[in-house]
């Protein structure tokens, strides 16, 4: 009886070790660098957040601390790597009020932190030292502003283009690639007929979301904050959107077996795919010889409508040097710092008087730049990933089961206010 | 110590035990390292998760937390992600333990028999000690499209499906992970559990005239009632607590349309991705009590010999 006993409570006690056992998230920091050598001893002593994409990535971002020590001689920055989950690593940190003075913060969770009160808002200190923020793209100042206050300012962004190759569109007979999407629909019907992928394209509002925008459709109340999926408005792109998957023109890398379009794209498996720039470093290595061309995002319907991917630099709001920390953000933001990223062709400056310069050394990447005139942050306010989830399974189900755009929308809209507030 | 304590004169060892409070003082002091790290992180998160269960708790603003009392808990019925978790894990968990069980168990009795056994021992426990995230990845390329397997099934002229990205094959290519990697931990236990059955009882049995058969069904399996009770256990544990495998790959997202997502995967992207980390500690209860309830029916089934 006893030892039944016993056996009970080490099956309760054990239950409850593993599930204890499954906080233990492991984040992790790769070392933190020593951005360069100082002479004067320094006062003050900052930390930069940044997550880890690419040695030169970080290597730019060293550099242009540097600079920034040279020119403050009082202030001391060490430069930190987040490697591993970013946005999970800086929360426990942010509650705990031991995060990076300044760090990377994506537009797509941006809303999120900045309602809960971690981020420091910048209002006050633009005004004191005269940031020029009208020179930034204005609907990348907009990803970062919260009700009405600036928390942080863009560094760079990202937009759709078209890739297209060449040898597979002349298969078919095509000597240019479309610039409009209905010119892309005669287009891919003779490459379908050519057994060629007209397009790998993902079920993914944050590649679609331009052709609700173009047929006068919105996901998203910007000003109230909330979803608005069922409305007729909307019918039309996401119909447009879903005839074009089940006829074949669209084709989710998945589909294909691969994680996204550039993938399926480089295997010469597709004769176009529409995506950012990230695209130009990863057919260099994975597909060197490849030749293609970017142009720019077809319009639909009379409208160029695009997608802006865009990062900021953010100051914590318990940064114990407050007015460092924003001299630190600004200079990352600054024209110095953003004419070293347009040299280092990493990633599209956010500034426009840094447009030319960029453009002069990266010719290649004009259709990039033109899409950031009429794009939309990829953003839902506080609906963040909840937002996303509830309109790409609606979507990716409604496309296999031949649903119409109506239930689609509908579906959406109740999965999402079952997740809302909670 | 005890042998010395005994050797010593009766007077002089009342003396050193006189006080059973020093004795007892000393104990704690030597396990007070352990109970204290214990308690802060251990059951101390328990406790407080317990606590914010009640609260609807956002992890960046944790001043701002209001008592929601039983909303967290009463709003796991009504959320279709949880609900389709659940049903999800409860099918992985109804398929992979008893077949998981019966392949460890058909494993850990050939491989008692044959030569080689150390061999097919490290063989077979090998995927238990890989990380389950290198094992993930590699089944991502097995699964795929144009993978090891649908090659494997192409010679048959079977068309294999997009196993990873079609709804309705997804769980069933996890569970096979699940299977492949959780089997040779099984067999070794069983083994153990093998070689604790005394062999005079097969002897017996064989002067009586059983064959091979007969013994399987009326000594070995009653014999390892325990050791099957201990994987059952572990092995439902285990596979309620699914987590990494999905995360891989699905990259956290339980797709396609949901067709991976766990319940522990819920929880995570609750507590880490949409910060509400009161829901997500009223979802971990939620699952410890489904747990713990499974445990007991299972003790009750399996576990009544003992009386």
């Amino acid at each position: 009886m006893k030892k039944k006993n016993a056996n009970k409570w080490f099956g309760i006690a054990a239950s409850g070790a593993l599930l204890a056992g499954l906080v233990q998230v492991a984040p992790s920091f790769a070392a933190t660098h020593k951005a360069a050598p100082r002479k004067a001893a320094p006062v003050i002593h900052l930390t930069l957040g940044q997550w880890s994409s690419s040695p030169a990535e970080h290597q730019l971002v060293l550099n242009q601390a540097a600079l920034f020590m040279k020119e403050n001689p009082g202030i001391d920055v060490s430069v930190r790597v987040v490697t591993g989950n970013y946005l999970q690593v800086m929360q426990p940190m942010l509650a705990s009020h031991t995060a990076p003075d300044v760090f990377y913060v994506d537009s797509s969770y941006a809303p999120q932190l900045e309602a809960s009160g971690v981020i420091m808002p910048l209002n006050h200190f633009i005004a004191q030292d005269h940031v020029a923020v009208k020179d930034f793209y204005p609907n990348l100042v907009k990803a970062f502003t919260y009700r009405g206050t600036i928390y942080g300012l863009p560094k760079d962004f990202n937009t759709l283009a078209l890739e297209s190759n060449p040898a597979l569109l002349a298969k078919a007979g095509i000597k240019t690639p479309p610039a409009t999407w209905a010119q892309f629909a005669v287009d891919a019907a003779k490459l379908k007929a050519k057994g060629i992928v007209p397009i790998s394209f993902p079920i993914d509002v944050a590649r679609y979301y331009p052709f609700i925008r173009d047929m006068g459709g919105s996901y998203y109340n910007t000003s109230r904050g909330l979803a608005t999926f069922p409305n007729k408005n909307n019918f039309a792109g996401l119909n447009w959107f879903m005839q074009m998957n089940e006829k074949g023109y669209f084709v989710n890398p998945t589909l294909q077996g691969a994680s996204w379009g550039g993938q399926v794209f480089a295997e010469g498996r597709a004769a176009m795919t529409a995506e950012g720039a990230w695209i130009v470093p990863s057919q260099q290595s994975t597909a060197p010889k490849m030749k293609y061309n970017i142009t720019n995002f077809p319009t639909l319907n009379g409208h160029d409508s695009n997608m802006v991917y865009t990062v900021a630099y953010e100051m914590a709001k318990a940064t114990k040097y407050p007015a460092a920390a924003a001299k630190l953000l600004f200079f990352m933001t600054g024209p110095q710092a953003l004419a070293m990223t347009a040299k280092s062709g990493i990633a599209m400056p956010a500034r426009k008087s840094q447009e030319p310069l960029f453009l002069k050394d990266w010719p290649s990447y004009k259709a990039f730049v033109n899409g950031v005139k009429d794009a939309y942050p990829y953003q839902f306010g506080l609906l963040g990933q909840n937002f996303v989830n509830a309109i790409n399974n609606a979507t990716q189900a409604g496309i296999l089961k031949h649903q119409s755009a109506q239930t689609v929308l509908g579906n959406a809209a109740s999965t999402l206010s079952s997740q809302s507030n909670y | 110590m005890g042998v010395e304590l005994a050797k010593l004169p009766k007077m002089k060892r009342r003396r050193i035990t006189r006080s059973a409070v020093d004795q007892a003082l000393a104990g704690y002091l030597f396990v007070l390292p352990a109970l204290a790290s214990l308690v802060i992180f251990l059951l101390g998160p328990i406790i407080y998760s317990f606590y914010i269960s009640f609260q609807h708790f956002n992890y960046l603003d944790p001043q701002a937390a209001t008592w929601a009392g039983f909303d967290n808990y009463l709003h796991l019925f009504v959320d279709p992600v949880f609900l389709q978790a659940l049903w999800n894990t409860s099918l992985y968990t109804l398929v992979v333990v008893p077949v998981q069980t019966a392949i460890a168990l058909f494993l850990a009795l050939i491989v008692e028999r044959i030569r080689g056994k150390s061999f097919f021992r490290v063989a077979y426990y090998l995927p238990s000690v890989t990380s389950s995230v290198a094992v993930s990845v590699m089944f991502v390329f097995i699964f795929g499209q144009t993978g090891l397997l649908n090659n494997f099934l192409s010679i048959f002229g079977i068309q294999g499906p997009n196993w990873l990205n079609n709804p309705s094959t997804a769980l069933l290519a996890v569970m096979m992970i699940g299977v492949w990697t959780t089997v040779g931990q099984f067999m070794i236990i069983y083994l153990s559990g093998l070689q604790s059955i005394p062999e005079d009882v097969y002897e017996a049995a064989s002067i009586d005239g059983a064959g091979g058969v007969s013994m399987l069904r009326y000594i070995t399996v009653p014999l390892l009632r325990r050791t099957t009770f201990l994987i059952v256990v572990m092995g439902m544990i285990g596979t309620f607590q699914l987590f990494d495998t999905v995360d891989v790959i699905s990259n956290g997202q339980g797709g396609p349309i949901g067709s991976t997502m766990t319940v522990v995967l819920d929880i995570f992207n609750k507590a880490f991705r949409d910060m509400a980390m009161g829901y997500a500690s009223a979802m971990s209860f939620f699952l410890f009590v489904v747990i713990l309830i499974l445990t007991l029916i299972q003790n009750f089934v399996l576990g009544r010999e003992n009386q």
